[in-house]
């Protein structure tokens, strides 16, 4: 089943002094209960991909249509807080909530009482193999994976059914890269999400049902063992 | 909810900051608040002060010279000699009249008028009295009055001296040439016991009578100038047979009803277009004893209102609200009420006649202050002195002006707004007009206004200095809660927060610290004025004291101290002046995070 169709996406990041061209008709599909992985060497617009994906801005060119509605035309607001869920490259934790209430805040704000959303907090920050006293510290005094696992476990709090992840394992050893890619194929298989992970690392992108390569801001579909 | 709580969690764990803001905050609203008082303070007590203060001027005539004159005296047998003012030619109140002059009332010279009120009790029945008569008398021998001269009394014409003696002595004392008296004539004289010659301390001697009016006149025209007449100064006659068939028979007859009417029935009504104009009012020597003085509407409405002096109203039994009858017979605008002005004639020589006919009803009554100072005998008032409204006279006086002359200090002033005293005079200048003396009174008031306005310059800098540290510390602070927090707001935004959600997590947590930085601020600075209002209360005590025996302001006096205290409507007013501020620079900086699309800001560049 098609969840989200991206039809000739454009986008360029516009500064003052010049026009960067990040995606150039960029399309692809992406199923429910599927893992994907998106590859592609350094500045070739995989994030960029993710932020559209994300509903942060809308592409310059083509559209993209998530279970068929345009997401020009869908409430945005809507759409981050319910549909979809992310991890940034940067993590993004708010920096002066701690473990627990950045992880629980999507849920407070989904209108989840305060006591459960920490509940249910603490279980994922558990699963996503943290112990319990990262809960009260505050991200500027965690280490760079612990950060990265929070915000993946803020992510998973929101329960869009799309969940999407910027180099989730970059800070990770081994051990845990291997947790967190459990957590997401799970979420994917058993719970029916459709999860989008970008990754350098083959490692990961091998786990993955169906892999994309970025090259200079153009997709394509990475045929199996290759 | 959720979203203020978060927004409050995240002010406190930043505490330097959020409590520097708040102090900040609070700091600028307490300059503001206690400037605003301040300047508010001052407003109140200008107004509170105009109220309370006039300023007013006094005009006189200069003399052109002084002259020597010499008057004969039979006593000391030589001349002596004393000073008079010799005045110019009179100058028109009109000249007061000049473009820029901006007066609250007058210029005016005030008349009063000789009301004739036989059935009032003028004078106590024991009072010491003028012993004035006009009497026919002859010598009991022929003989010069160089010197006291017995003379028999033949017709009373008008007397209230108690004699009772058949004779006396007269002496023409000022007259260098006495001519000779016979016994065998009969003179009419017009005299009053001026005990010169017979002056000897507690010696008895006999009571010499001296002559005192004669017959003349000073009428003058509606203008003010003196009306030729053709009387004849005498002030003896011999009594021939047919001579009150004569005009200078019925002249002398006209000055002993003149006489009878005024001295014993007659009061001086003063008429004023404002009784602040009048110097024992203004300097505070009256002061109210029962009703009320004359308002705005007494003037302006001509009502026939009056003020009488206490001691006429208990000699009368009058109380506020009784009708007192006051045929008004002529006006003098040359003389002080005080003096009396008996025997004046009309240039005819004739009694002057009613022209208003009219009824006054009490509304205050007035006394005194003892022993108030004046600036001379001439500005006291006469003890039955009655003060009505210039407009409630109905009839014109111009055909009974019994004198009139130049300007002095006690009948003519003006009333300019305060603190207008120097541009005033500045315009008078340029008339370039000599030969008047212009004497203003203010109570202290510019004194006041220099310290009030040097107090409200310094409320304003407060203002100023809190207006613009308040701009400041808001912009920054706005800056580093809001633009320096654009990721903040993005990642909510990423996690599907609206944008009013967004604006709402913002501006809560700046809101609260602006708001409880305010109510502090505002609140010290309210205590701030209260204190700098002490330094005024030194002030009020200083023109509470001028004011202690003002006419109308015995008992506003106590009522109005407290406007000097400081107001906390001031404090509220520049608390939310400092909140909406804050609200509106907040809203603009939020507004201008939010219009960026979150993408650029979360898309893995770290600004
Ligand atoms: N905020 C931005 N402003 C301007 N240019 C940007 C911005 N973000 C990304 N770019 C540019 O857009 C292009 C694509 O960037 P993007 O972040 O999508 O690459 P990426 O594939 O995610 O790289 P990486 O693997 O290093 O994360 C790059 O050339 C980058 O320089
Ligand atoms: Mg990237």
């Amino acid at each position: 089943m098609e969840r989200v169709k991206v039809e000739a996406v454009t986008y360029a990041y516009r500064t003052k002094y010049q026009t960067i061209q990040a995606l150039t008709e960029v399309s692809c599909t992406f199923e429910a209960a599927k893992m994907y992985a998106v590859v592609g060497e350094s500045g070739s617009g995989k994030s960029t991909l993710l932020s559209l994906l994300a509903g942060l801005d809308l592409p310059a060119e083509g559209d993209i249509l998530v279970e068929g509605e345009s997401l020009r035309k869908m409430n945005r607001d809507h759409y981050r807080r319910d549909v979809v869920s992310v991890v940034y490259q940067a993590f993004h934790l708010f920096p002066l909530l701690t473990a627990l209430e950045n992880v629980s805040y999507p849920m407070e704000l989904k209108g989840m009482g305060k006591k459960q959303a920490r509940e249910r907090a603490r279980q994922l920050i558990a699963q996503v193999g943290l112990g319990d006293k990262i809960c009260r510290q505050f991200p500027r005094m965690m280490s760079g994976g612990e950060q990265q696992r929070v915000a993946i476990a803020r992510a998973l709090a929101s329960e869009g059914k799309i969940l999407l992840a910027d180099e989730p394992t970059g800070n990770l050893d081994t051990e845990n890269e291997q947790n967190i890619v459990d957590i997401l194929k799970k979420a994917a298989h058993d719970r029916g999400y459709t999860v989008i992970v970008i990754t350098h690392n083959p490692e990961v992108a091998k786990e993955a049902d169906c892999v994309y390569r970025m090259r200079d801001g153009r997709l394509e579909r990475e045929e199996r063992g290759a | 909810m959720m979203i203020l709580c978060k927004s409050l969690l995240r002010m406190r764990r930043t505490p330097v900051r959020t409590v520097l803001f708040f102090l900040l905050v609070a700091m600028a609203a307490a300059l503001l608040s206690t400037g605003g008082g301040l300047w508010k303070m001052c407003r109140d007590n200008m107004i509170y002060f105009e109220s309370l203060f006039q300023t007013i001027a006094t005009v006189e005539q200069k003399p052109v010279r002084i002259v020597k004159e010499q008057a004969w005296d039979w006593e000391k047998e030589k001349y002596t000699t004393y000073n008079s003012k010799e005045y110019g030619e009179t100058i028109p109140l009109s000249v007061l009249d000049f473009e820029g002059a901006d007066y609250i009332s007058g210029p005016e010279t005030r008349a009063w008028y000789a009301a004739y009120v036989p059935d009032y009790l003028v004078l106590d029945r024991n009072a010491g009295v003028s012993n004035a008569m006009v009497v026919e008398v002859s010598p009991v021998e022929d003989g010069i009055p160089a010197g006291p001269l017995k003379v028999e009394i033949k017709n009373m014409l008008y007397s209230y001296y108690p004699y009772n003696s058949p004779t006396f002595y007269f002496c023409d004392h000022d007259n260098p040439s006495p001519e000779m008296m016979y016994a065998d004539k009969t003179y009419i004289l017009c005299l009053w016991d001026g005990l010169r010659h017979g002056w000897r301390g507690s010696d008895p001697g006999p009571n010499e009578f001296v002559p005192w009016r004669e017959i003349w006149s000073t009428q003058a025209a509606a203008d003010g100038t003196q009306i030729p007449h053709t009387l004849s100064g005498h002030y003896m006659a011999e009594v021939t047979p047919g001579f009150y068939e004569t005009k200078e028979g019925r002249q002398w007859q006209a000055l002993a009803e003149e006489l009878e009417m005024g001295y014993w029935k007659s009061v001086p009504v003063t008429a004023t277009g404002n009784t602040n104009l009048i110097p024992m009012f203004y300097e505070g020597n009256t002061f109210l004893e029962q009703g009320r003085g004359f308002i705005p509407e007494d003037y302006s409405e001509g009502r026939k209102v009056c003020l009488v002096s206490r001691r006429f109203a208990r000699r009368n039994e009058m109380k506020v609200g009784d009708i007192l009858h006051l045929p008004l017979r002529y006006a003098n605008y040359a003389e002080s009420a005080n003096v009396g002005g008996e025997g004046k004639l009309t240039a005819d020589g004739e009694v002057y006649q009613v022209f208003e006919d009219g009824y006054w009803e009490i509304c205050g009554i007035y006394d005194v202050v003892p022993g108030a100072r004046t600036k001379g005998w001439a500005y006291q008032l006469d003890e039955n002195e009655i003060f009505i409204p210039k407009t409630s006279i109905e009839h014109d006086d111009g055909g009974n002006i019994a004198a009139a002359g130049c300007m002095k200090g006690y009948t003519t002033s003006f009333e300019i707004p305060n603190g207008t005293i120097d541009h005033w005079k500045s315009l008078w200048e340029e008339q370039g007009i000599d030969g008047l003396e212009i004497t203003f009174y203010d109570k202290g008031y510019s004194v006041l206004e220099d310290g009030i306005k040097r107090m409200k310059r310094m409320a304003l800098i407060l203002l100023v200095a809190g207006a613009v540290s308040a701009v400041c510390i808001l912009i920054f602070f706005c800056h580093m809660f809001i633009t320096k927090q654009s990721t903040r707001t993005a990642i909510e935004r990423s996690l599907g927060l609206s944008k009013g959600q967004c604006t709402a997590s913002l501006l809560s947590g700046i809101l609260l610290i602006v708001l409880c930085g305010c109510i502090l601020g505002s609140a010290a600075g309210y205590y701030g004025s209260e204190t700098a209002a002490g330094q005024i209360t030194q002030v009020e005590r200083f023109d509470r004291q001028y004011s202690a025996g003002a006419l109308y302001t015995t008992e506003d006096v106590e009522e109005t101290t407290y406007m000097l205290v400081g107001n906390w409507q001031v404090g509220a007013v520049t608390g939310s002046l400092v909140a909406v501020l804050a609200a509106g620079i907040a809203l603009t900086m939020i507004h201008k995070s939010l219009r960026k699309e979150p993408l650029a800001l979360l898309s893995g560049r770290e600004e």
